[in-house]
């Protein structure tokens, strides 16, 4: 960059510079204090695994029933992994003081609260969509599915961080609010559901299934832009109020 | 009536065994709606009379013979002595509410 | 524009006392209706050419799916005005607001499902509407359980504004994912609470029906609002004296 063109950089562009360089600060943050205790970050995998387990013993381990049931329980199962992982998301900041920290930053909270769903859905979601595969053959998902249901899960993953964040966000300062979390988070999480087995229900009988991840599509974008707002209003009115 | 007697209208043609108890059902929610908000309501008044019958008591000293502890001030039921009682007890009333 | 009105509004005293006047003569109201309309559906309609009898269900079935969507609507306005102008008394309002439309949601569940079994031989079925409205119920125990858990007034007024708010907008999504869903899988094409064309005789007692149950519902909205006013007042002189001149409802 030239120097004349810095002198023309005014101070809302050198606020907003500042607001994402916060931004990959805390990102970068959180994704080194996950590594920091791998065994936390692997808990909701091991769930995922657990989980999707307890069909095939629950229900029936023959091929036919456990493959039209495969889509749904894959879903279900990242759905209730995520559930469980949403707990930490500010717990830990609220505990050491860090959370008063950022309410007390000068940089916008939808962004820093952004920010850490980035982080949570790197260290959360994405192991979850490296399992599902694994799993979606273990419960004999018919092969045509598994594009249909990486790219859905891949949609929605971060859709549920974001949506989760919301509970998360409210029931921060609730003793025990884990439970108040799921149940705070299923409604937002049940159209998303949805779409996502849908699509892959779609891909199983063989028809196209683009639709349904416009929709997921359209939906993660309406949720990035109104979730961190969401978020960071209720972590004001929760841990100022 | 489209029920020409008591029978036919407990039965409904088959269908009395779904519509009624629906009905009862109909009929328990609508109390139910009737019932809470009073007796959320007399509670919440009893205890607004119980404080402020409470506050009253403290304010008049002569009063006391309820088994409260004894107030130095009781002793003196001069008017003067009336002064102090009385802001000791309203900082009481604050804190007892 | 007298926004004097406006914030006049917002006293729960000057609630307390117009509604005073009003309440007797709304539950009257209310009561000849709800009996009105009930009774006249319940016994004075001709039976249905398709469903026979059990569609005499249609008139708790449909004013309390009504109302319990109804409700929503208004806790989240409640809530927007709470969040923006702080009067206290919209917050009041989605408290009071909230056990109603619960009660209400879960008869219409439950008149939904009963009102099933003659019409599709089964006690539940995912139909689009129900499965709406068992997701609905969901919100509800959402808002009920979030003011449970948070001790401070002020916080607990906020938060339950704010997630009735993102409920609300959640609701059109909820409704058509689920149609959505509904008519992926949808096995029978009947549909549980269409309304084709309902002959005068049904119409009438429905919309008389209708009208009590959101009468039915204000006033006891009434009732439990004044029941919190006094509560949360009860430090100030007008309530201590409403009180001690012992006034009824």
């Amino acid at each position: 960059m030239s120097t004349a063109h810095n002198k023309v950089l005014q101070a809302k562009d050198v606020r907003q510079l500042e607001g994402r360089k916060a931004m990959m600060a805390l990102i970068r943050r959180d994704l080194r204090l996950a590594f920091r205790t791998p065994g936390q970050s692997l808990n909701p995998v091991a769930f995922y695994l657990m989980v999707a387990s307890l069909f095939p013993l629950g229900i029936a381990p023959e091929r036919e029933t456990l493959s039209q049931l495969a889509g749904g329980i894959v879903w279900i199962g990242a759905l209730l992994a995520v559930l469980l992982s949403l707990d930490s998301l500010f717990k830990g900041d609220n505990d050491d003081g860090s959370l008063d920290q950022l309410l007390l930053s000068p940089h916008p909270l939808p962004l820093l609260v952004l920010g850490k769903i980035i982080a949570h859905w790197l260290t959360t979601g994405v192991a979850l969509i490296v399992m599902a595969p694994i799993l979606a053959l273990m419960l004999h998902l018919p092969e045509q599915a598994f594009p249909a249901l990486m790219a859905s899960l891949l949609l929605g993953t971060p859709l549920m961080s974001l949506a989760g964040g919301i509970g998360a966000a409210l029931t921060v300062r609730v003793q025990r609010g884990g439970v108040l979390l799921t149940l705070l988070s299923l409604p937002l999480y049940i159209p998303v559901l949805i779409f996502g087995t849908g699509a892959v229900q779609s891909a199983v009988d063989g028809m196209g299934y683009s639709g349904h991840l416009l929709w997921l599509g359209a939906f993660l974008v309406m949720g990035l832009c109104l979730a961190p707002i969401a978020i960071a209003a209720s972590l004001r009115i929760v841990v100022d109020g | 009536m489209y029920f020409e007697n008591f029978a036919s209208l407990v039965d409904m043609g088959g269908h009395g065994i779904y519509v009624w108890p629906t009905y009862a059902l109909g009929l328990l929610v609508i109390l139910y709606n009737i019932v809470s908000p009073m007796m959320a309501r007399k509670k919440i008044v009893t205890q607004i009379r119980r404080q402020a019958k409470a506050a009253n008591n403290r304010k008049k000293p002569a009063s006391s013979d309820t088994g409260r502890k004894v107030n130095s001030h009781e002793q003196f039921s001069a008017n003067g002595q009336q002064q102090a009682s009385t802001t000791e007890s309203s900082r009481t009333v604050n804190e007892g509410e | 524009m007298n926004w004097t009105f406006f914030h006049k509004l917002g006293s729960p005293k000057w609630f307390y006392e117009i509604s005073g006047k009003w309440l007797p003569w709304l539950a009257i109201l209310a009561a000849l209706m709800m009996a009105t309309g009930l009774t006249w559906g319940l016994l004075f309609t001709p039976p249905d050419y398709l469903q026979g009898n059990s569609y005499r269900i249609i008139f708790l079935h449909v004013p309390t799916a009504f109302l319990a969507s109804a409700i929503y609507v208004s806790m989240a306005i409640a809530g927007a005005v709470t969040l923006i102008w702080r009067i206290k008394l919209a917050d009041m309002a989605l408290k009071c607001m909230a056990p109603i439309g619960t009660s209400f949601c879960f008869l219409a569940l439950l008149t939904g499902a009963i009102w099933g079994k003659p019409t599709w031989g089964t006690w539940w079925v995912w139909d689009a509407r129900l499965t709406s409205m068992l997701i609905l119920l969901f919100l509800y125990f959402g808002v009920i359980a979030l003011r449970g858990a948070i001790r401070s007034a002020t916080t607990q007024a906020r938060a339950c504004a704010i997630l009735t708010l993102v409920g609300v907008v959640n609701i059109p999504i909820i409704k058509f994912s689920v149609q959505w869903w509904n008519t992926l899988h949808q096995g029978s094409t009947l549909k549980l609470t269409e309304k084709p064309s309902m002959a005068p005789e049904m119409l009438w007692p429905l919309l008389i029906s209708i009208a009590a149950f959101y009468l039915f519902f204000t006033v006891v909205l009434i009732i439990r609002l004044r029941t919190e006013i006094l509560d949360r007042e009860r430090r100030t002189k007008w309530v201590r004296n409403a009180v001690e001149a012992g006034a009824r409802s």
